[in-house]
């Protein structure tokens, strides 16, 4: 295999950053399917347990979808891994309440699980959207 | 040297509506402490420590026993330094008994190199006021045997000076 002599942990985080530059940065499709296993456990609190949700997901974020809000534009921050969990955690300017016109650093994570290379599981801190996640078409897959 | 098989068993934590993914909680926090590594066990069990007496347990005289003189604190909330975290440890909640594990519903505890990376199911609630869970994180770096630098996801807002986190435990 041409991974010889890298970690699990340096692999594992290797396919994370790669499903998060295809999927979420260019709403690849073929990310979605590369990266991410069809039982994919979902814990964000905004998208239902499912491969097809994340392909959804892919395509709203590809095809600017009208009234969905594309992911905020964060910055990786570091990467903590042991055995089959990788966390990444990324940097955001937010707007500070007590200074207005002015930003500082907040962070936020994502989790996630990994069996023999693919994407099983995934914990996050987003708190929940007003409106419910909708698959456009509940069939689609 | 590998980590792995490191996960343990995860449990559900709590009834969700009927669709979405129950969060899970670690059935054996023992086993998330584990490391082949000896530092990054001894890691582990700092910032496990550190939690149960510290940030649990309210003992702001024991803040010195694990965090390093020089603290960076990244919660937007909290100023860095030794000092303010036992300031802010006095003034947030009471002391309590040092429980012999962390009684916040913990999901992982996930080190590297110099860094700790704890996960929780955190209860929140929706513009209704219906309960959901989502998760929290604190991350810690740890130099020299001595936490020196934490982040979490909070964000930037007078209530959290005064919020407990121990009130964010599952079905007490």
């Amino acid at each position: 295999m041409a991974d010889t002599g890298k970690s699990l942990e340096d692999r594992n985080t290797e396919i994370v950053l790669a499903m998060w530059e295809g999927v979420i940065g260019r709403g690849d499709r073929e990310a979605v399917l590369r990266y991410i296993a069809p039982d994919y456990v979902q814990h964000a609190v905004n998208l239902p347990s499912g491969r097809e949700h994340v392909l959804r997901l892919a395509d709203m974020i590809r095809e600017g979808n009208a009234g969905f809000k594309p992911p905020a534009h964060k910055t990786l921050f570091k990467t903590v891994a042991q055995g089959d969990m990788v966390v990444v955690i990324w940097e955001q300017d937010q707007d500070d309440p007590t200074r207005p016109g002015e930003t500082y650093p907040g962070h936020s994570f994502d989790m996630y699980r990994l069996e023999n290379g693919m994407i099983v599981e995934h914990w996050d801190d987003t708190r929940k959207w007003p409106t419910p996640w909708k698959a456009k078409d509940e069939t689609e897959i | 040297m590998s980590d792995a098989p490191y996960h343990t068993a995860l449990i559900p934590a709590a009834e969700v509506p009927e669709g979405q993914t129950p969060p899970v909680i670690a059935a054996d926090q023992q086993a998330l402490l584990a490391s082949s590594d000896p530092v990054l066990a001894a890691n582990k069990r700092l910032c496990y420590d550190m939690y149960r007496t510290v940030l649990q347990a309210g003992r702001a005289d024991r803040v010195r026993d694990f965090i390093g003189p020089h603290y960076i604190q990244h919660n937007p909330n909290v100023v860095s330094g030794v000092e303010a975290l036992e300031n802010f440890i006095r003034s947030s909640r009471p002391e309590r008994p040092i429980a012999p594990t962390i009684e916040l519903p913990l999901i992982a505890i996930v080190a590297e190199r110099d860094m700790v990376q704890f996960t929780f199911v955190r209860p929140e609630k929706d513009a209704d006021g219906a309960v959901y869970h989502t998760c929290w994180f604190d991350l810690f770096r740890i130099e020299n045997g001595r936490i020196v630098e934490h982040w979490d996801p909070a964000l930037k807002s007078p209530e959290m000076l005064k919020l407990d986190p121990n009130d964010k435990r599952i079905g007490r």
